[in-house]
């Protein structure tokens, strides 16, 4: 047996081994945190040399939730950026990895290539959208809608455009313009969609990949379809994938800002956008951060739920 | 959501254990390799026309686009002009290059050598209220980065006050380490939820059997766990590595001059001068785009194996 | 040993990431804009000269106008000062100047130098009785027109009211020679509210009161919005404008998409230069029309918005009289006959033979800059601005009637002004 050097007792070790990673969270998240909860009670704004402090309660909270004109808009604009991409997102990423785990030529190759679009960063994936959507005769997809004769030659779309789609119809229109959708939201939903759905198409496939092939024999030579087999068999084995798709990408979309603020500034007012706006251009610190503190105990909500469908999905 | 549970029995069993004639066969043969051709199409084609924009005259940029679907002249000058020292926007870009490599590399760097340390020791050692810490964790994983923002603003400005009291030369605003130190925030808890699940996942025997052997913990986790579960780490130095590269709203806070301006804050200002060089954009865009695509198609495998880790089980 | 090369592989980075923090011995740092104005190949020849003879060297550092303000107020906040000396947009002159982020620079100004610029420019950089910003850049709205198309469609020359550049873009789109005769920066950002601002102008009016309370909700403000809306229901207006920020708008007109529209000095050259236009010879410049029943009312029959920019000195730059000879420098009388791209701020250099026989524009110019309206000059600008921004774009979308949104927007506007500091 070789000399053991001496070492600290598991626990002391432990300790030890964790202390920096404990330090870093504390020292730029905790304390932060902490120290937006004290600037959301204040009027806090910069001014040369310096940032003035003025105690003001809760007011900046009141404010935003029962004064203010802008903040229940942009949580339901946000509510509906995120049901909605979720949906696209969900139904082509399963769609998409229902196809890749076919048996077909080159499917190692096509699987690498999926990966793509996961891979282009955030502002690229922002601007190369807003070149495609581009309103003019040369914009890509106004191009492409004149190839494929699906826009007559002389019309150019203005993809991302304010006008809000159904508004003729009835109820829906009127739903639309309350949420406040509009073709630039859609189309920016459509941008994050494509650079996302590998993400989704991905877990979906790994999660295929667990799933026995005698579960599908057996169903097959009880002579059930393909419909059948994709509803009471593949679907419901993915529910723990699904889930866990679904809780993860709801964070990341409610908390939406790069490619919204890249392509449209301030003129999409998701609560991202809002509160950098009122934090970082209008300089209102104390607003700012209350409004920050807001949107984190929403996505702490979503974050608890999270939590306990992974540990009580053990089952799986 | 409750779906039914597969029932065996099925009553759509009727038709029994009947091959499907050939021709279905076949036609399905076809639509599969039709629905691959579109999930291609999707997947690829804006990423071309990115590339074709950068290779576009502009002049023929700017023409109609249902005639003017391949530049006639193809140009790469686009390209070179970017490399160019002499020349505004080509220092612009060596610059914030130098910065998101310096930045992302640093970042990945700490947050693997210490979010390494900690994800063992929830993994493997005695810690008391450890689903606490794990909790927490994922909890701090889920921040938005928008919700830090304001109170990092201030307290940078803060500490630069200090240290001007102090009478130093030094200050952390505008600078490559104030964008490591925020970087951490969120992908520190991000390497060690995606390690412990690594670690986790490998046999307890072999490091009983390393440790028999005279092993320390520490001798144990470098000869033994670490090598058993390489994949992973190369899987979260890359995911981590993405995570910086792609970051954009604290560069466009934290960032003046080309100090530390990262490649991202770089594309968002590009073209906005008299005309949109749309060209010149999509230049920058292939180039920024290049690292994390050829990484991710590299290493595909661990990449998803990562991901998976990362959302689902730690 | 692995281990030990991990850990100095990690300090080592570290390090390489700490290094370029270090601060040169007399160095300027200066934040200028990239995009209307002098060209950044222009502000650099002028700082290399400055560099070579005070032996002091010039950092510039170019960013686009949208990010101006917040670029200036962090560095302004931060006790280190990242520059030394920044492009101050005229509407941020009483945020900066209250705010105490920018220093007075009376005890810089000569009587003569007093004399030499017309007092609009000087009282556009005046708050509380001192001048925040030396004169730099005397930007404003101008208006292009496309002389084939006006011909194409039948009439002499360019629409002398709006009445009549209405009649003729009607004329424009009936004969089928450009399907959107007008374009304009018309989306959600400060381009709308200068557009605004002229308009209210054109149709004999001011946005807000001297006091900086709005007025634009009635009269000449109302009729302003709603003859851009009734551009847009009538098909004459591009309905891109929506999107359009300067640059984009003026991509409409310089690529033959566009009869009519309004734009900063800097689209001239661009439409002259035959790289990017293809309207060359065909593009015009001349005075904005105004309604025919102004007609009469102000000497020169137009008027235009104002954008002057103006070099200012931070509050915290440690190299205060450095800063002062670098701005001296920029804005002197030299460098601007030397740079006639602009429009000098110097009455001296705008009458100079010189400067007229260079720049055959210079007469327009002239008349154009002296019927500017101004945007207000109130503390809380960006977000007065924000408010106005909105709501205009709501009545261009159609989702509100100009009245409601003006009215609205005033009324959220003095709650803002009423807001304890």
């Amino acid at each position: 047996m070789r000399r053991r050097r001496s070492e600290p007792g598991p626990r002391r070790l432990a300790a030890w081994l964790l202390a920096p990673s404990v330090a870093i969270l504390a020292l730029v998240v905790v304390f932060p945190l902490l120290f937006a909860l004290y600037l959301s009670l204040h009027q806090a704004e910069p001014t040369g040399g310096g940032i003035t402090l003025q105690w003001k309660g809760l007011a900046n909270y009141t404010q935003f939730l029962f004064h203010d004109d802008l903040f229940w808009p942009a949580v339901r604009l946000t509510l509906y950026f995120t049901v909605v991409s979720l949906l696209i997102e969900l139904a082509l990423g399963i769609g998409m990895a229902l196809v890749l785990n076919q048996e077909f030529r080159g499917r190692n190759w096509v699987r690498a290539l999926v990966l793509l679009p996961w891979a282009v960063p955030t502002v690229v994936n922002a601007r190369m959208w807003q070149w495609i959507y581009a309103g003019a005769n040369y914009g890509a997809l106004n191009g492409l809608m004149h190839t494929l004769h699906l826009l007559p030659p002389q019309v150019d779309k203005v993809w991302l455009g304010f006008d809000v789609p159904f508004q003729s119809v009835p109820i829906l229109g009127a739903l639309m313009g309350w949420l406040g959708a509009t073709d630039a939201l859609h189309m920016i939903i459509v941008a994050d969609t494509w650079k996302v759905t590998p993400l989704v198409t991905l877990l979906v496939l790994a999660g295929l990949q667990t799933i026995p092939g005698s579960l599908y024999e057996a169903a097959q030579v009880d002579g059930a379809s393909a419909w059948y087999r994709l509803w009471h068999i593949t679907l419901p084995l993915l529910r723990p994938i699904i889930l866990v798709v679904l809780v993860l990408r709801t964070m990341e979309l409610f908390r939406v800002f790069d490619i919204i603020y890249i392509i449209m500034q301030y003129s999409i007012r998701v609560v991202g956008v809002y509160t950098f706006e009122v934090g970082m251009k209008f300089l209102h610190f104390g607003a700012g951060s209350a409004m920050s503190f807001l949107i984190g105990l929403m996505i702490l909500g979503l974050a608890l739920l999270y939590v306990k469908m992974l540990y009580s999905e053990d089952s799986y | 959501m409750a779906l039914p549970i597969p029932a065996r029995s099925g009553r759509f069993g009727v038709r029994g254990a009947r091959r499907p004639p050939v021709w279905r066969k076949r036609a399905l043969r076809v639509l599969l390799y039709v629905a691959v051709g579109l999930i291609l199409l999707w997947t690829l084609a804006p990423f071309l026309w990115l590339f074709l924009s950068s290779i576009f005259p502009y002049k023929e940029l700017i023409a109609p686009r249902a005639s003017h679907w391949w530049p006639t002249q193809p140009t790469f000058a686009n390209y070179l002009a970017l490399f160019q020292r002499q020349e505004q926007t080509g220092e612009l870009f060596l610059f914030a290059l130098r910065n998101s490599t310096v930045v992302a590399g640093s970042v990945t760097l700490v947050c693997l050598f210490f979010g390494t340390l900690g994800a063992y020791a929830l993994a493997r050692l005695p810690v008391s209220h450890k689903n606490a810490w794990v909790l927490s964790l994922l909890v701090i994983r889920m921040l938005p980065t928008i919700a830090l923002v304001i109170p990092f603003f201030v307290i940078v400005s803060l500490i630069d006050y200090r240290f001007l009291g102090w009478g130093l030369e030094f200050h952390l605003f505008d600078t490559k380490l104030n964008l490591v130190i925020l970087y951490t925030t969120f992908i520190i808890g991000f390497v060690i939820w995606i390690m412990r699940g690594y670690f986790l996942a490998v046999p307890p025997d072999l490091e009983e059997a390393a440790r028999i052997d005279g092993c320390t913990r520490m001798q144990s986790l470098w000869r033994v766990i670490l090598p058993l579960s390489a994949p992973g780490l190369v899987a979260t130095g890359i995911l981590a590595f993405l995570l910086a590269w792609d970051e954009f709203l604290l560069a466009l806070v934290f960032t003046r001059s080309t100090n530390a301006m990262t490649l991202p804050l770089f594309i968002a200002q590009l073209g906005s001068q008299y005309v949109t060089r749309y060209d010149q954009i999509a230049t920058a865009g292939v180039l920024a785009s290049l690292p994390p695509v050829l990484l991710a198609m590299a290493f595909q495998r661990f990449i998803v194996s990562g991901l998976t880790m990362g959302s689902t089980k730690g | 040993m692995k281990r030990l090369a991990l850990a100095l592989a990690l300090v080592l980075l570290v390090f390489v990431a700490l290094s370029p923090a270090s601060l040169a011995k007399e160095s300027l740092n200066v934040l200028y804009m990239a995009q209307a104005g002098y060209q950044p190949d222009d502000i650099r020849a002028m700082a290399d000269l400055f560099e070579f003879l005070t032996g002091d060297s010039v950092n510039l550092t170019f960013v686009k106008y949208d990010e101006q303000h917040e670029k200036v107020v962090a560095s302004a906040v931060s006790p280190v000062a990242t520059y030394d000396v920044i492009l101050l947009d005229l509407i941020w002159t009483a945020e900066f100047a209250s705010k105490k982020m920018v220093v007075p620079l009376d005890k810089y100004i000569t009587p003569q130098m007093k004399k030499d610029i017309a007092p609009a420019i000087w009282d556009a950089f005046t708050y509380d009785g001192h001048v925040w910003a030396m004169p730099f850049l005397a930007n404003f709205q101008l208006f292009f027109y496309n002389e084939n198309m006006i011909k194409r469609a039948g009439f002499a020359g360019p629409p002398k009211t709006l009445e009549e550049m209405v009649e003729q873009m009607k004329a424009m789109k009936a004969k089928g020679i450009v399907k959107y005769p007008w374009t304009d920066s018309w989306n959600e950002k400060e381009g709308l509210v200068c557009e605004f601002v002229w308009l209210t102008g054109a149709f004999g009016g001011d946005t807000f009161d001297a006091h900086g309370k709005p007025v634009f909700n009635t009269g000449a403000g109302l009729k302003a919005l709603e003859f851009m809306v009734s551009l847009l229901k009538e098909g004459l207006a591009n309905p891109k404008c929506l999107t359009n920020d300067e640059n984009a708008a003026s991509d409409d007109f310089v690529s033959g998409n566009a009869a009519f529209t309004t734009n900063w000095t800097f689209q001239y050259g661009l439409m002259n230069d035959p790289a990017v236009s293809k309207v060359v010879g065909q593009a015009k410049m001349g005075l904005i029309p105004v309604a025919k029943a102004e007609l009469g009312k102000s000497k020169y029959n137009t008027a235009s918005v104002s954008g002057f920019q103006g070099a200012a000195i931070m509050a915290n730059s440690r190299h205060k009289d450095l800063a002062w000879k670098y701005v001296r420098f920029v804005t002197s009388p030299l460098v601007q006959r030397a740079f006639l791209t602009e429009m000098p701020v110097w009455t001296s250099v705008q009458e100079s033979a010189y400067a007229q026989t260079i720049d055959k524009t210079l007469p327009i110019k002239s008349k154009e800059i002296a019927s500017v309206h101004h945007r207000p000059k109130v503390p809380p600008y960006p977000e007065v601005s924000s408010i106005l921004q909105r709501y205009i774009h709501q009545a261009l979308e159609m989702k509100m009637s100009p009245k409601a949104a003006l009215d609205k927007a005033a009324a959220e506007i003095n709650a803002v002004l009423a807001r304890p500091k």
